[in-house]
């Protein structure tokens, strides 16, 4: 009698799997942010968003705990602001992705897990200057 | 005794005349100065020389202890990291993504009673701003980012 429920919990399980596959493998999905003073989008591929979670929004979120990480950037405000400001902001981070300085050494010592990799650098510069090539009209 | 100490204090204030680093150059003549550049009122246009140009452009001021070492070589220091960060002076050279980034740099040094440096206002009284200045400032900051942004 258990048999076939079991059966059917694995062919329902193999299924969304299969799809989740194939969604990474069908390219970059991306989520597309109105901003607030003007029609262009701001938009985040998945792999960028996935990076941003997990290495950057534990400092840079509106509940982080260190206030000075809080006060210099909020990646949820991007999506508020306008849009020279929004400029200016991707301009500090691509200074700091070309100087190396995020996440903060100190905060690398104690957890090194969320040091950015080259891949990961590449991918955020390069969505970094396509959005401020988008945002600019350039 | 003393007479050899104050001796010896004087030769080597005489030295340190002419050792040290040298003097950031001043300009007058700035045809891409944000002043030249931009449609920017008098008023505005007074406040920021008086109170950021002397560190921030090429017309410096130097005040009588400009001329003074060791208390010049801190100014000199001053003065070219404060170009270094930005210079109104060579505002048309900078790109449109770096102009936004100045502007905003502005408004939240302001917004956050950064600058002017508080022992700059010591010495330079002109340069303490009111609220109400500041907010001009920062409301001019804010427009011609957006002037900038359309390309104007």
């Amino acid at each position: 009698m258990k048999k076939p429920f079991f059966t059917l919990v694995i062919v329902f399980a193999l299924f969304f799997s299969a799809q989740d596959l194939f969604a990474q493998k069908a390219g970059p999905e991306k989520t597309k942010v109105v901003l607030a003073d003007s029609t262009q989008l701001l938009s985040y591929p998945m792999d960028v968003m996935g990076i941003i979670t997990n290495k950057c929004l534990g400092c840079h979120s509106p509940d982080a705990r260190n206030e000075k990480s809080r006060d210099a950037m909020q990646w949820i405000q991007l999506q508020r602001m306008e849009a020279a400001d929004l400029v200016a902001m991707l301009d500090e981070v691509s200074e700091v992705l070309e100087e190396g300085s995020m996440p903060p050494e100190k905060m690398l010592e104690k957890y090194p897990q969320l040091a950015l990799t080259d891949e990961e650098v590449s991918l955020l510069k390069t969505w970094v200057e396509s959005t401020l090539t988008e945002v600019l009209g350039e | 005794m003393i007479k050899k100490i104050v001796l010896g204090l004087i030769v080597a204030m005489l030295v340190l005349q002419f050792v040290g680093p040298s003097r950031p150059t001043v300009r007058s003549e700035n045809p891409g100065d944000i002043m030249r550049t931009t449609e920017t009122s008098l008023e505005i246009s007074g406040l920021v020389r008086a109170a950021c140009y002397d560190c921030h452009s090429m017309e410096t001021k130097y005040p009588w202890y400009g001329y003074v070492a060791p208390a010049s070589w801190y100014l000199f220091e001053h003065i070219e990291h404060g170009r270094e960060e930005l210079n109104f002076s060579m505002w048309q050279e900078l790109d449109k993504r770096k102009k936004l980034k100045a502007l905003k740099d502005i408004q939240e040094v302001m917004e956050d009673n950064e600058m002017p440096l508080d022992a700059y206002v010591d010495m330079h009284p002109e340069a303490d701003l009111t609220d109400d200045q500041k907010e001009m400032i920062i409301t001019w900051a804010r427009e011609l980012a957006k002037g900038v942004l359309k390309n104007q």
